[in-house]
């Protein structure tokens, strides 16, 4: 009924897969963790089977001392009276306004240090005044202040933002939006108010007894989305971009092997890159690529990226190629990346550091644990919280630390392959890219030559069959229909470990698509960067929305996230589904057990926002179901439709 | 009907049991050379050292053989088969006619070529009259040599042992347990009973035992002397087919049978360790003394004498279960191999600390398996074994933790099937989707 | 004769089985208690998977249950009015000499102790269902939210 899959598929797909790595490098790698007696994330699965689909199907509550009530075959209500549908309904919201407040308090961050800049108390200057002073002026900050007060008004306006209240409407959303969003939203009731009230409202709604109303909690998650895009990802790009530069196309190695065992080896990891710009600054240093040498690393020292903040690195690494490496992986790679053994630091600031890497990996293979966020607590680990007047400071102790390690190193083992691959892409360079205007690309889009976009972003998971075997088959799928892939977060890094993102990636494109990428130079995938910059990729939409003169639902784009698996992905798809994106998601988000919840967010939510949830298990048929959306919105733009569903 | 069975033991045992039930007019003769009721022969070091009583030994009710409305014949040895006036002749003298004959004599024990072995304090441990004499004779005893690291030998050595006797394992090969460990199981086991103050050694042979009476000390082969008051002989068995033999049936390491367990007579069938057995995880003949076996083949044996034909397939002669001090193991099939890439056998393995598991793979099946530590669903594997089951499609995932009969839920091993309610889409994408409905939880 | 049947298609993996299990054949008939006292209370019905597919695979008390042939000791018996396979109540003891655990083909005989958790031998015994003796229908059966579990009537 509300799922793609049709019935009468029912073949039984019991080809058993060993869950390992899909991409070669970290399958060895597997191996060798293996024979070294390492449980990884995929041992973890194994031992965590069969896991309970109460909790899976979001009819599992754990609220209250009266629970954890499930809703079962013979109990229709918790203990409460909560129903099946208020409890997946109240999961949801929690899940959404934890996934909103992080995002957030990353985009504080970055506020502080840019406030901080401006008051000239941080380590850094303005990278692009244009982009400050552009996006300033839209709020009144302008007029013949210095580009410092301009920075540290900015950054404090922002941070005011993200405190305000919620029975204001958010002056972000008010100013940035679309009107044609605007008006949508409005009507709903759904503009925020600051974000933070706005999760602590949240959080009082999915309180025991105090909101029954499915629809309500629902559109509640929306708000968040809105204030998640705005006040989180939007704050985050755009800040980000203004201390440490916008992305540029540049080519860059990735993946395990090109860690290098005869230098000092830096890994930057997590999801905050402003630090990691001053570890490549000091790196430069003379110095260190001495000290390096003398303690027996002939090549030097290098740093790579990992995650989110190695996509970030990457998207700016042009300027920093004699000190950036590239980029090392994924979700799924971070522990096989420590079995190499020739990982001296791995430094990181918050989300997505498995507590295995503290606890088991980097005792077992010499690696330096530092974390640089106050929210980390970390057995085994150092803390050197980033404050922006210390960044110098604590760059240059991630340097010596990793000197110090080089000399404990064990066994090493590295593969010998090397990927390479294109990053760089955001709504300015794709500009830059087609020639200063998107006309270009919409001419494209309008002539069939790209049939459509694709955003395939978002985590990797082990479930299913997956861990990169989904992102890897639906990327291969669109590109083949012609159907413009971007990138982000660990979606990017699955690809360029599959040689997805680098130009030769052509051969393997529709040939429409494959003539468009070759004349342009770039790849039929486009990496935004991290999962934080799933932000760009729906301001890239608007602005194509607003050349075309339509609204976001209009375009043929649709958002898939094959991979999904934490609370920043849930409130990234509410903002995705506000803006009126198509999104696929898969595993099946912890809703199935509420028909009503399941309906809502599947069919009914398209007549409010446009936008809408499927699910799909198999990547074949996820890009037959997103190539017969982007048929359907082109048929009705007027645009040529030639063979709906045609296969190459 | 006249059914005559040789032997009361397992095999002899069950074989009455299965026979009353099959046919109820018949009669039946039991003759034993023992005095007891049908005992467990396999625990008779626990009745040594005190663990278990005399009446825990008897595996079926002491008065058993009566309530079945069974013929006992106890101290009474079979001399002699005429075959052709169809009767059994004891060596009292007395004559047992028969229409149909069961032999299930077993095995004795088998002794080393070595001097003093008519000393006292020397003895074998392998009926429940040894039993008694180990446990009469502890009292004197403050150390002891067992000779020989099979499993009979490890049992004796750890039963006197509980009872405070220090106690020496000489074993002539460079492991213990050399039929069915590999070394890193018999390393793991070892260390388990040295923890307890056994002692063994290996590659090592005694090549005399001392004494004027009793026994003083006993000789190496390094010409070591370690010296003791009493002696195990646990070298072996041998099977007991004498019988057969010189009844002209067809014998060779032991007797012989088809796979009805018939011997060369129509008459005369045979069941337990007297006989050899076609192996399936190593596709050859080989005699086999375990428990387990002698009831599978006195089931199938006394079916087919009551005029049934059920095959006997599946046999393995290697299944054994243990556990001396603290570490289970668990070794079935072919274990052994010399040489891990001959014959394209191929060895899986885990090992971490006293957990121990390797399966042997010969083209697409599981042939032999040993679990030490963690025994869990060992039975799983052993059918996947005995039944020949091939596990290609799951190759890589045999060991895993997850791995488990839920993997073969189609099959039954000839068993009820409490999932024949099963949807044709259980498991496939479509039923992951559909969950909430399946539960009943939707609306 | 009664035997548990299983609905494979509702099962949800929530183990609750599995805990109804341990807390009926634990001293103490209550689980969070019995995690605090000895001996450790272990399961005798186990939901295993199939990649991550929940099955409960549960003992099916077999017509001819090869683990009553494997028992040395005897005390594993199938009763013959009830078909119950058990080896407890009955003249002779379980010794933990595993046989039972290498015959059973679905896995479903465990022992009493793990020497991998605990190294400690505590008193060895093999462990399976008897389905719940104490109760007119087993204790797993009552706790399954879904009626996965069913003690059915079948003939043998």
């Amino acid at each position: 009924m509300y799922y793609l899959t049709k019935k009468e598929d029912v073949a039984m797909d019991f080809k058993t897969y060993r869950n390992q790595p899909a991409d070669e490098l970290s399958d060895y790698m597997y191996k060798v963790a293996r024979e070294d007696n390492m449980e990884t994330v995929y041992e973890r699965f194994a031992k965590q089977q069969p896991q309970c689909a109460f909790g899976a199907m979001g009819v599992c509550c754990t609220l209250c001392t009266d629970g954890p009530c499930q809703i079962t075959r013979k109990a229709k209500r918790g203990v409460c009276g909560a129903s099946a549908d208020l409890i997946v309904a109240r999961n949801l919201l929690l899940k959404c306004a934890q996934g909103t407040a992080a995002n957030v308090y990353h985009a504080r961050n970055v506020a502080r240090t840019l406030k901080a800049v401006g008051e000239g108390k941080a380590d850094y200057s303005i990278k692009e005044e244009g982009k400050l002073k552009g996006i300033a002026s839209r709020f009144g900050i302008n007029g013949n202040r210095t580009l410092e007060e301009v920075a540290s008004e900015f950054g404090a306006f922002f941070i005011d933002q993200i405190n305000s209240n919620d029975y204001e409407a958010l002056k972000l959303v008010r100013v940035l939006a679309p009107k044609k969003r605007l008006a949508i939203w409005e009507k709903l009731g759904i503009v925020p108010g600051g974000p933070n009230s706005e999760v602590a409202t949240a959080l009082s709604k999915a309180m025991t007894n105090v909101n029954n109303d499915v629809v309500d909690l629902l559109l509640h998650c929306l708000r968040l989305g809105i204030a998640n895009e705005y006040a989180g990802l939007f704050g985050i790009t755009t800040m980000q971009e203004i201390l440490a530069g916008i992305a540029s196309p540049n080519q860059g190695e990735v993946n395990i092997g090109i860690l290098d065992p005869e230098a000092v080896n830096v890994l930057m990891h997590g999801h905050q890159p402003l630090l990691a710009i001053k570890v490549l600054e000091a790196a430069r240093d003379k110095k260190w690529q001495e000290r390096a040498r003398k303690a027996g690393a002939k090549n030097g020292l290098k740093i790579y990226g990992s995650l989110c903040e190695g996509q970030q690195i990457f998207n700016i690494a042009s300027e920093y190629k004699d000190v950036f490496f590239g980029q090392i992986g994924n979700w799924i790679q971070q522990e096989l990346v420590l079995a190499t053994g020739a990982v001296d630091v791995l430094a990181f600031d918050y989300n997505c550091v498995m507590p295995t890497i503290s606890e088991e990996f980097a005792p077992k293979y010499h690696t330096k644990l530092i974390s640089t966020d106050k929210t980390i607590r970390q057995a085994n680990v150092e803390r050197l919280e980033f404050e922006s007047d210390n960044a110098k400071e604590i760059a240059e102790k991630i340097l010596e630390r990793a000197v110090e390690a080089f000399g404990k190193r064990g066994k090493v083992n590295i593969p010998s392959v090397k990927h390479s691959a294109m990053a760089g892409f955001t709504t300015e360079s794709v500009v830059s890219a087609l020639g200063g205007s998107v006309q270009p690309l919409i001419d494209a889009i309008a002539s069939g030559s790209i049939k459509g976009v694709a955003a395939v972003v978002g985590c990797t998971t082990v479930r299913e069959f997956q861990s990169g075997r989904h992102i890897v088959g639906l990327t291969k799928e669109l590109i083949k229909r012609d159907i413009l892939v971007i990138g982000a977060g660990c979606c990017s890094s699955t690809m360029q470990n599959a040689n997805l993102m680098s130009p030769d990636a052509v051969s393997e494109a529709g040939r429409n698509l494959a003539s468009v990428c070759s004349s342009l130079g770039v790849p039929p995938c486009l990496s935004y960067g991290s999962c934080t910059d799933i932000g760009k990729i729906i301001q890239t939409a608007v602005a194509l929305a607003d050349a075309l003169g339509v609204d976001v639902p209009d375009l043929p784009v649709v958002a898939s996230a094959p991979e999904y698996m934490e609370q920043k992905a849930v409130a990234d798809a509410f903002t995705a589904v506000a803006f009126g994106l198509t999104l696929h998601l898969s595993p099946a988000p912890p809703v199935l057990g509420s028909p009503t919840v399941t309906k809502i967010l599947t069919q009914d939510v398209e007549s409010l926002t446009g936008g809408k949830v499927f699910v799909e298990l198999d990547p074949v048929k996820t890009a037959d179901a997103i190539e017969e959306h982007i048929c359907k919105k082109r048929k009705a733009l007027g645009l040529k439709v030639d063979g709906v569903l045609a296969k190459k | 009907m006249r059914y005559v069975i040789i032997g009361s033991s397992a095999a002899g045992a069950q074989a009455a049991e299965e026979l009353c039930a099959l046919d109820k007019d018949s009669k039946i003769v039991v003759v034993s050379q023992e005095g007891y009721p049908p005992y467990s022969r396999c625990l008779i070091s626990r009745y040594a050292d005190g663990r278990l009583l005399e009446s825990d030994l008897y595996f079926k009710t002491k008065d058993f053989f009566k309530k079945c409305g069974v013929e006992e014949n106890l101290h009474t040895t079979a001399a002699k088969i005429d075959r052709a006036a169809k009767k059994l002749i004891c060596e009292n003298a007395k004559e047992i006619e028969y229409d149909k004959l069961l032999i299930a004599t077993g095995a004795r024990p088998r002794f080393p070529k070595i001097d003093g072995l008519d000393l006292s304090g020397v003895t074998c441990f392998h009926s429940l009259d040894d039993a008694y004499r180990v446990a009469e004779s502890v009292a004197f005893v403050k150390e002891a040599v067992v000779v020989g690291a099979g499993f009979v030998g490890l049992e004796a050595a750890y039963a006197l042992t509980r009872l405070g006797i220090k106690v020496t394992v000489v074993e002539r090969c460079s492991q213990i347990l050399p039929n069915q460990l590999d070394i890193i199981a018999s390393k793991i086991i070892q260390r388990d009973l040295e923890e307890l103050g056994v002692e063994v050694i290996l590659n090592e042979s005694l090549i005399s035992i001392n004494g004027t009476e009793s026994v003083y000390d006993v000789t190496t082969a390094d010409k070591a002397h370690i010296k003791c008051e009493f002696v195990v002989i646990a070298t072996g068995i041998t099977p007991n087919k004498e019988l057969a033999e010189q009844a002209g049936l067809d014998t060779d390491r032991g007797i012989l049978v088809d796979e009805f367990l018939m011997t060369s007579d129509a008459n005369i069938f045979a069941a337990g360790d007297c006989i050899e057995i076609q192996d399936v995880s190593t596709g050859k003949r080989t005699l086999s003394a375990t428990w387990f076996n002698a009831v599978l083949q006195a089931k199938f044996a006394s079916h087919n004498m009551a005029g049934g034909r059920r095959r006997y397939t599946g046999a393995v002669g290697i299944q054994n279960a243990v556990q001396f001090h603290q570490i289970p193991a668990i070794s079935f099939g072919k274990t052994l191999i010399e040489d891990e890439s001959s014959d394209g056998y191929e060895v899986i393995s885990i090992h971490s600390g006293n957990v121990y598991k390797k399966l042997v793979l010969k083209e697409d099946k599981i042939c032999g398996m040993i679990f030490v530590g963690d025994i869990a669903k060992s039975g799983f594997y052993a059918a996947l074994i005995r039944q020949e089951v091939d596990v290609s499609k799951y190759r890589d995932k045999l060991l895993d933790q997850d791995f488990s009969y839920a993997y073969f839920k189609d099959e039954n091993f000839g068993q009820m099937d409490p999932y024949k309610t099963i949807p044709a889409c259980w498991g496939s994408p479509v039923w992951w989707l559909q969950r909430a409905q399946c539960m009943g939880i939707g609306s | 004769m009664k035997r548990l049947m299983v609905k494979l298609e509702r099962c949800s993996g929530c183990k609750r089985c599995e805990l109804a299990c341990m807390e009926e054949h634990s001293a103490q008939k209550n689980y969070c208690l019995a995690t605090l006292g000895a001996p450790e209370p272990k399961t005798r019905i186990f939901v295993e998977s199939i990649n991550d597919r929940p099955m409960p695979v549960v003992c099916r008390h077999c017509n001819e249950p090869l683990c009553v042939s494997a028992c040395m000791a005897g005390c594993m018996q199938k009763d013959p009015v009830t078909g119950i396979v058990n080896n407890m109540g009955h003249e002779q003891q379980c010794v933990g000499c595993w046989m039972c655990i290498m015959a059973c083909p679905y896995g479903v005989i465990n022992p009493s102790f793990d020497v991998a958790q605990t190294g400690k031998n505590a008193f060895a015994q093999a462990l399976k269902c008897d389905f719940c003796p104490e109760r007119e229908t087993p204790a797993c059966v009552v706790a399954c939210p879904n009626d996965v579990l069913e003690a059915e009537e079948i003939k043998e």
